[in-house]
């Protein structure tokens, strides 16, 4: 049920802005500039009413503001080494863990809430959508295998370092770059390329060091989590 | 620690509906409009807005970053785009893009553009240094108050972990972890110590933080909402003034007089078609005006 | 009435085997101020949440027996009134607190309560202002002391207006003057209010004399429980650490009379004066000078600054000797750390010069002399993330290029974890994590061993043993530097003391010189000998005294 409002959710923000540039349909040449973050904005509102509707208990919202704080914080120790963060593979392991709701959440608040010390700007809500698909893309991988498999997380975490570069140059691309041809937008992903290749490397470094024992630990709180108690009548 | 600094005047007084009113207007307009003009307008609202509030400083650096990413679109538009029609340079062919061909639309186009940004970049910067993130999170936990915790605590949470990073990175250390040595990949190895055990301990503590809110009745019942914050009749007057401008950039939007057509030729500006322009700009400099007349005039202060 | 009342209450944690509650039974009386104590693992903490039904809604595991309140089942409550009637104030303040502001977090509970906005804003301003927090009401959380934000959390939970407030040792992770704050705070809300306290404390000195009634737990059961002044004597006869020093000084040589404050142990003393011919014998221990002077860290007039300009070390000169067992001591913020940290390294002196071995820290990495000066911090699970115990240990030995001799074997046995080995250190107990922090420190054989507020939540028991692991280091001829608020467990165990204010030396010399004549920084013993007898600082002093009185008196008796 759950799985099918996330595709749900993210065919149609396809869709949408699909539509948008082919031509033929009401949609076509809005301004785009304000058609993709209303988008974007209304897939987020989904997934945090979704949460909103949940159970969700204390324990889970502690779980969650502190694996965000600590997918935001965990940037500092590797500061001085350039383009390399465990944010992303942080996000997604929670999510893989916990699920998609949790993985969401954890991915959009890590981004809000570093923000806040860093200071916002117009990329906040789209680093809060590409790090909360990272959250769910993972717990959807999560359900079609068991355990945790490094090769397929890998690739999965690699793949993300370029499509979170790829969906940040759209509100880039779409916002302050006309005509929105071919050439401009490719114009605009080979000069993210190389970034976002580090990206993609940082994610596949950091599941190969740091995936078993993450999964490992997460797995172990989560059987914590799952109370089970029993009251011996006498 | 946290970005905002309180400080002594009207805008960072604010009731938080009327600033964030205010700073999504501004940004819906700024995506709304094309027109060079009504984009300048707006900037020039929100710059005296924030030196008002007086975080002047605090803006510059983001004046800076702004300004290196116009020239990223301006090169990216003016080099890849092949619209206009006033060449102002023929360059040589490349393969894939093909021919060169630099023209004044693609770069007025661009200037455009880098205006927009600055205006979102600048508005963004009055809400991180002028809106405490307390008061506008507290709105929306009317909406919201799960997600609006967790992003609190999670508020909470991060200066306390960046103080843990230091510590553990400091014990780490003085147990022979070498940090600054060997090959990158080294580096980024040795480091992980310090995650490992920021992991485990805020794990156990995210236990002990949910412990104490269970004691503290959280998951009870329904909540409600704890608010000291009132409107004052300075607030009235910003939200109105944001409605205003809101309702008359639509208008004009619907006349398509916010918008330019920068290709295949530069339109000329009617003048006519600029007035909107100026009333939104004057409605969106409420705040700076209300702010120094608060502090100018002490009787102004008790009426608004 | 009894507002508590719990009838054969008996509870298994998840998956453990065993009981960490066996069988209690317990009334207690609306008012009466109650202190529960106990070694770390002997079920206080989990009676206490079982009181405020945290266990076992929160926790799981097995629950056998009833709890009552005010007549009514625990279980049969729902969770706003049990919320309401039982308020709860945990031990570290940092994970207690969730939100980012001090009105707020106060405001927290009630919201969850469902009151409404009127009633909430009179309640916030009431207990705000009753705990003197009407001053910094919009501070942000992160930027308090530590004894701020104690308060704050006291003021969140008393905001829920409870009848019974449980306090699970609300001091430990606080310097003395914010935890006295508290625990007078505490006290005056039960002779003012009359609200119902159970406190769990490891400091007794400061409130065994505030409870009417006392009990003493052990593996889940309640072995005593009497008022403070039976539960002293029982203590000393059943050779129980946990009582106050004082208290276990007089019961513990069979003194008549058991004093549990310096006030009271004077009162006593008093009746034997003058003291016929009792000069204590001032032990001035002349360490011997064999060693030379060969200094295994020299600073000589180091300087420090911080890049943000505060001047945190002036003019600091300090010898560090081999056998050496020094405490330093001050206020917070008086550079203690700072010290620390520039002899480890990790800060190099602005003006001045730190040697270690003769070399200039300025000219060597941390790293390098982590093998010279071990470095044992506060928070011992800041050194703790590898699967087993072994492994923690072998990580520094890896750190250091060193191979494991059998050293690795050897500390285990001698910090009595041996059996832990292949335990995760994470699965320990608080004292038990940090023998193995230490023990992973002391693997690399550090000649100079630093520790960081080392007593900070530990018992009675575990303070004991650690100081006689650092006794027995001392006697290798390792040196050893503490820095403790801790000045019960200065005056035992150290050799010297340092006392340091706003970045310079104060004072510095053995302990009988700095620990007496001082009415704030000396143990309660030389405090109850104060202007009686010269010079005494250590309970066994303190026990010969005494021992001396007692004959004295019998001989007196006998004559007379």
């Amino acid at each position: 049920m759950k799985k099918k409002i996330f595709i749900a959710i993210i065919i149609l923000t396809g869709i949408l802005l699909a539509a948008s540039v082919i031509p033929g349909n009401p949609l076509y040449n809005v301004n785009w500039a304000l058609f993709s973050p209303v988008i974007i904005g209304l897939a987020m509102a989904a997934f945090f009413w979704r949460f909103e509707q949940s159970g969700a208990t204390s324990k889970e919202i502690a779980l969650i503001a502190t694996m965000a704080a600590l997918a935001a914080v965990s940037r500092i120790p590797f500061a001085a080494i350039m383009s390399v963060q465990p944010t992303t593979f942080i996000v997604m392991i929670t999510g893989y863990v916990f699920g998609a709701q949790t993985g969401f959440m954890v991915g959009a608040i890590a981004a809000l809430v570093s923000n806040f010390f860093l200071g916002q700007g117009p990329w906040t809500p789209w680093q809060m959508y590409c790090w909360g698909l990272c959250g769910v893309s993972a717990a959807l991988l999560a359900r079609v295998q068991k355990g945790f498999k490094l090769n397929t997380f890998a690739i999965l975490a690699g793949f993300w370092g370029y499509l979170f570069g790829w969906i940040m140059n759209v509100w880039h691309w779409v916002g302050f770059v006309y005509p929105l041809t071919l050439e401009t937008f490719i114009a605009t992903y080979i000069a993210s390329f190389p970034f976002d290749t580090l990206h993609a490397a940082g994610n596949v470094v950091f599941t190969i060091l740091l995936g078993k024992s993450f999964y490992q630990v997460l797995m172990r709180f989560k059987n914590r989590l799952l109370v089970v108690f029993e009251e011996v009548k006498q | 620690m946290l970005a905002y600094r309180e400080k002594e005047n009207l805008i960072h007084k604010l009731h938080p509906l009327a600033a964030v009113a205010y700073i999504t207007v501004i940004i819906l307009l700024a995506l709304l409009f094309s027109h060079p003009v009504y984009l300048l307008g707006l900037l020039l609202a929100v710059g005296t807005v924030i030196i008002a509030s007086g975080n002047y400083r605090e803006w510059k650096p983001y004046l800076l970053i702004s300004l290196g990413l116009i020239t990223v679109i301006m090169l990216v538009n003016a080099v890849f785009v092949q619209a206009g029609s006033t060449v102002l340079f023929n360059g040589p062919r490349v393969p894939v893009l093909g021919k060169i061909r630099i023209t004044l639309e693609a770069i007025c186009y661009g200037i455009g553009m880098g205006i927009r940004l600055l205006v979102i970049t600048s508005v963004f910067c009055f809400y991180t240094y002028a809106v405490h993130p307390d008061k506008v999170l507290k709105l929306f936990s009317r909406f919201g108050n799960k997600s609006v915790l967790a992003v609190t605590l999670s508020t909470r949470l991060f200066p306390l972990m960046i103080r843990d990073v230091r510590r553990i990175t400091e014990v780490q250390r003085c147990r022979g972890v070498k940090l600054d040595t060997g090959s990158r990949w080294q580096r980024v190895k040795n480091r992980l110590p310090v995650i490992n055990v920021l992991l485990l301990s805020s794990l156990e503590r995210s236990w002990q933080m949910a412990e104490s809110m269970q004691a503290r009745g959280y998951g009870s019942g329904k909540r409600t909402c704890y608010t000291r914050d009132l409107l004052r009749p300075g607030d009235y007057l910003i939200l109105f003034a944001a409605v205003l401008s809101l309702i008359t950039g639509i208008w004009a939007a619907r006349q398509g007089w916010s918008a330019y057509t920068y290709y295949p030729r530069l339109e000329s500006f009617k003048l006519g078609e600029l007035k909107m322009a100026m009333i939104i700009m004057l409605a969106l400099t409420v705040p700076a005006m209300l702010g120094w007349g608060w502090k100018k005039w002490p009787l102004l202060k008790s009426r608004i | 009435m009894a507002v508590i009342k719990i009838q054969d209450l008996t509870y298994y944690y998840p998956e453990s085997e065993k009981p960490a509650l066996d069988n209690i039974n317990l009334e207690i009386t609306g008012g009466q101020f109650v202190l529960l104590v106990g070694g770390s693992g002997c079920g206080k903490s989990t009676l206490i949440r079982a009181l405020s039904g945290l266990i076992p809604d929160f926790y799981g595991g097995t629950y056998r027996g009833k709890v009552f309140l005010n007549g009514k089942e625990i279980r049969q409550l729902d969770r706003r009134s049990l919320v309401r009637q039982v308020g709860m104030v945990f031990q570290d303040p940092e994970s207690q607190l969730v939100m980012t502001n001090v009105e707020q977090e106060v405001a927290f509970g009630l919201e969850n309560l469902g009151l409404p906005n009127s009633l909430m804003k009179r309640r916030v301003m009431e207990v705000t202002g009753a705990l003197a927090l009407s001053g910094y009401l919009h501070g942000f959380i992160p930027e308090l002391s530590g004894g701020q934000k104690q308060k704050v959390a006291l003021a969140s939970v008393l905001a829920m207006q409870p009848e019974i407030l449980v306090l699970d040792e609300p001091t430990s992770q606080l310097d003395p003057v914010a935890g006295e704050e508290i625990l007078a705070m505490v006290r005056r809300l039960n002779e003012e209010n009359g609200i119902t306290v159970i406190l769990v404390e490891q400091r007794l000195e400061r409130c065994f004399h505030l409870a009417d009634r006392v009990l003493v737990m052990e593996n889940g059961r309640i072995l005593y429980d009497g008022v403070p002044e039976s539960v002293a004597r029982w203590a000393a006869k059943n050779k129980s650490p946990f009582i106050p020093p004082l208290a276990r000084l007089f019961a513990g040589v069979g003194f008549p009379e058991v004093p549990l404050t310096v006030k009271q142990g004077r009162e006593i003393l008093k009746a034997y004066y003058p003291f016929p011919g009792l000069r204590n014998r001032n032990p001035k221990i002349k360490r011997a000078e064999a060693a030379g002077d060969e200094c295994l860290v020299d600073i000589q007039n180091l300087w420090f600054t911080y890049p943000s300009g505060k001047e945190a070390l002036k003019n600091i000169n300090l010898k560090i000797r081999p056998g050496d067992f020094t405490v330093i001591m001050g206020e917070n913020a008086a550079g203690k750390t700072t010290l620390l940290k520039n002899i480890t390294g990790l800060l190099k002196p602005g003006r001045g010069q730190v040697k270690v071995l003769n070399r200039d820290t300025k000219k060597v990495s941390v790293e390098e002399l982590a093998s010279t000066i071990g470095y044992l911090s506060q928070d011992p699970n800041d050194y703790l993330f590898l699967p087993t115990v072994r492994e923690e240990l072998a990580f520094t030995l890896s750190n250091m290029c060193l191979s494991d001799d059998g050293v690795s074997a050897e500390i285990l046995q001698r910090l009595q974890l041996t059996s832990y080995a292949e335990t995760n250190p994470r699965d320990l107990s608080s004292g038990e994590r940090q023998r193995v922090a230490l023990a992973s420190v002391l693997v690399a054989r550090p000649q100079v061993l630093l520790l960081d507020e080392p007593t900070r939540g530990l018992d009675y028991r575990l303070k004991a043993e650690l100081g006689d692991i650092l006794l027995q280091l001392q006697a290798e001829g390792k040196a050893v530097l503490v820095v403790t608020h801790d000045v019960e467990f200065a005056a035992e165990y150290a050799e010297s003391i340092v006392l340091m204010a706003e970045g310079t030396i104060i004072a510095g010399g053995s302990k009988y010189e700095m620990l007496t004549r001082s009415t704030f920084y000396s143990p309660q013993i030389s405090k109850l000998f104060n202007n009686l007898v010269d010079d005494v600082v250590t309970l066994e002093q303190g026990r010969e005294i005494l021992t001396r009185l007692m004959v004295v008196k019998e001989n007196q008796v006998v004559c007379g």
